[in-house]
């Protein structure tokens, strides 16, 4: 964890950020809108890891793929190095994703499965024109060494690797070429607990190494606030609350996170916990509720909840939430 | 103890034919589920547990792949030399299982009502009408709301959460003495988790039922079991009362495990713990103690010898060599 955290300048700046996906029926007329993220703001700094968590098809996959533009948003700016990456070319892009790189979730489908592990390595370092080919040759080994693959492993096939090997060449394949940014789309969620505790362990060493910055998404709540140091919770489209990790744990103050934080199951049988049930499940976003989007489920639901949006407010340092209550 | 248990299993083998030789799945497996209560299976892929629950049904193709061998005795019946029919009626009837993907355990073609009512005619021989007024009653037990306008939809329209409600109500229809859930929440959130392990400690009360809780998630297992079975390649490596596994876990595998879950109120600037390497390939099954090649406390013995599962003081039983040793050693430590 790095503590001496510039909190003046983000090093990426999200403002606004909204994706709607239009549903359409077999004729090709827009039926409705999925409100995938809806207004999203956040600001990654440097050399510091920020979480977001939220359950399935709360958007923050999404933010992700976006933020790359592997998908295109429909509204909102992400100032990367004084630049809007929504408003690159191709070209210009093509030089920040240098800097932007991203870890995928499933390690058997993001390796191309006909390629040897070091031509999967050595394309984004062609693709981006970087080296000779032996220097590439060299940094393969290099990045081999680093994320703790053997320099054999260079002539073998995705297959013959395990699924935490996979995850390292996965990552192998990201730093790369040296970004700045790591996008870590649920880099553990597939692997089992013996391994993914090796793969955490890790991502933390490298951050330090390379002084990486993170944007971690993942639905693992332990995990989150193993690795993070701000995070965000995410819920139908929304940052409902952000803070510092352990005043977030300490303190949740969205009845939706005091939810999501009761309803993890610890590993100690005799501490039984109450657990705050929640009622249903996650409305659709392609119809998110009136007023605040958490009001269907809501233990402390009010009138106005149901009327009026509730605003960003900064409760202790750092420490936002988006609820009527506070 | 003077009744019998519901279900033991004695030195269950399951082998594979495989197109690289023979590959024995599970290895020995000896346990009992005692009636009404949840004895949970912990492990990581590629541990057995998931064979083990299927052998138990019989789940596999006996005429080509598999072959089992030891003895599973339920109700008085050895469930692995009745003929084909007998199971059939074993199945669904007196044991049920859920699966951990509900929208590819369920027919996308039928309505979950039309699913249920099936397999309630079959197992049951109830008519038609009574069938379904039956199933709406079950979905309507595992909580779904409106449940008589639910029972007509398709599996694609429920949400993961519902979907898996409807397996539990279709796996509960004939009500079974015994339930394998097989990893049944892995695929869902934390909150809809939530509800679904109530729902499944609710029905284990209400209907005096076993279940055979199968996951690889120590939280899970510590919120809703009360024994469990901890495995590892194939083999039991350890068994226990859960507040006893988790206060004093002896065999060095499960020792790892618990360290290396990130706590949720555990140190955040510490290292996690890790378990060195990786599981070793069923093709290739180490001769001694099978954590031996990972364990920080393997010895020559542990690479040479197997070590058998042996009951200790505490009534926990664990397959390891060295666990007095290594317990007084901590003792030390701290």
């Amino acid at each position: 964890m790095i503590l001496t955290i510039n909190k003046t300048n983000p090093l990426l700046e999200v403002k606004g950020l909204k994706k709607y996906f239009d549903v359409r029926n077999p004729l090709g007329r827009m039926e409705a809108q999925v409100k995938a993220i809806n207004d999203v703001s956040f600001q990654l700094y440097e050399g510091e890891t920020f979480g977001l968590v939220g359950e399935s098809g709360c958007g923050k996959s999404t933010i992700g793929r976006t933020l790359l533009r592997l998908i295109d948003p429909t509204e909102g700016e992400a100032i990367y190095q004084n630049k809007d990456i929504f408003k690159l070319s191709k070209k210009e892009l093509r030089n920040v994703r240098q800097q932007l790189q991203m870890v995928f979730q499933d390690p058997y489908s993001s390796l191309n499965p006909r390629k040897r592990v070091g031509s999967i390595l050595e394309e984004p370092l062609k693709i981006h024109r970087i080296g000779t080919k032996e220097e590439r040759t060299e940094r393969v080994m290099d990045i081999l060494d680093k994320v703790g693959l053997r320099i054999d492993h260079y002539f073998r096939f995705p297959h013959e690797f395990s699924g935490g090997q996979r995850q390292r060449i996965g990552l192998a394949r990201a730093l790369i070429v040296n970004p700045n940014v790591v996008i870590c789309d649920e880099p553990v969620s597939a692997l089992d607990v013996s391994i993914q505790s090796q793969i955490i362990n890790l991502l933390r060493r490298l951050q330090e190494e390379m002084k990486l910055s993170y944007l971690f998404i993942a639905h693992d709540i332990s995990v989150i606030r193993h690795i993070s140091d701000r995070i965000g919770v995410m819920y139908l489209g929304k940052i409902v609350e952000e803070a510092p990790t352990d005043s977030l744990f300490s303190d949740p103050l969205h009845p939706y996170t005091q939810a999501l934080l009761s309803a993890v199951p610890l590993p100690q049988p005799k501490d039984k916990r109450e657990r705050i049930i929640l009622e249903g499940e996650m409305p659709s976003p392609m119809n998110p509720p009136s007023g605040c989007i958490f009001h269907t489920r809501c233990r402390y639901v009010m009138d106005i909840c149901k009327r009026q949006v509730p605003v960003r407010k900064e409760m202790s340092t750092s420490h936002f939430v988006s609820c009527h209550l506070h | 103890m003077v009744d019998q248990p519901l279900l033991r299993i004695k030195e269950l083998r399951t082998h594979f034919h495989t197109e690289r030789g023979r590959v024995t799945a599970v290895d020995g497996i000896t346990l009992h589920v005692e009636e009404r209560e949840i004895l949970g299976v912990v492990g990581e892929s590629g541990c057995g547990k998931s064979v083990t629950s299927q052998s138990i049904l019989r789940l596999f193709d006996e005429k080509r792949t598999v072959k089992y061998e030891g003895e599973i005795h339920f109700k008085s019946k050895n469930l692995l030399k009745i003929s084909n029919a007998n199971m059939q009626k074993i199945r669904g009837n007196d044991i049920a299982m859920i699966f951990q993907d509900p929208l590819s355990s369920l027919n996308p073609v039928y309505t979950i009502g039309y699913q249920i009512t099936e397999s309630i005619m079959l197992h049951q021989k109830l008519q038609k009408k009574k069938a379904y007024e039956k199933a709406v009653e079950m979905l309507r037990l595992t909580g779904i709301p409106a449940p008589e306008k639910r029972v007509n939809d398709y599996p694609h329209e429920l949400s993961g959460g519902m979907r898996q409600r409807a397996m539990i109500a279709m796996a509960l229809a004939c009500q079974p003495r015994l339930l394998i859930a097989d990893e049944p929440t892995t695929a869902l959130d934390v909150t809809i988790q939530a509800q679904i392990l109530d729902l499944i400690n609710r029905l284990n009360q209400e209907l005096n039922m076993s279940v055979i809780f199968i996951t690889h998630d120590l939280g899970v297992i510590a919120e809703i079991c009360t024994r469990v079975v901890v495995m590892y390649l194939g083999q039991i490596v350890e068994e226990a009362d859960v507040e006893k596994l988790f206060s004093n876990p002896l065999h060095p595998y499960t020792k790892g495990l618990m360290k290396s879950i990130p706590q949720i109120d555990g140190d955040r600037s510490q290292a996690l713990h890790v378990i060195e390497g990786t599981v070793p390939s069923l093709h290739d099954v180490p001769n001694g103690c099978r954590f031996a090649s990972r364990c920080p406390y393997a010895s020559d013995l542990c690479r040479a010898k197997m070590p058998e599962l042996k009951i200790v003081k505490t009534g926990q039983k664990v397959r390891c060599w060295h666990y007095e040793e290594i317990l007084e050693k901590e003792e030390v430590d701290v």
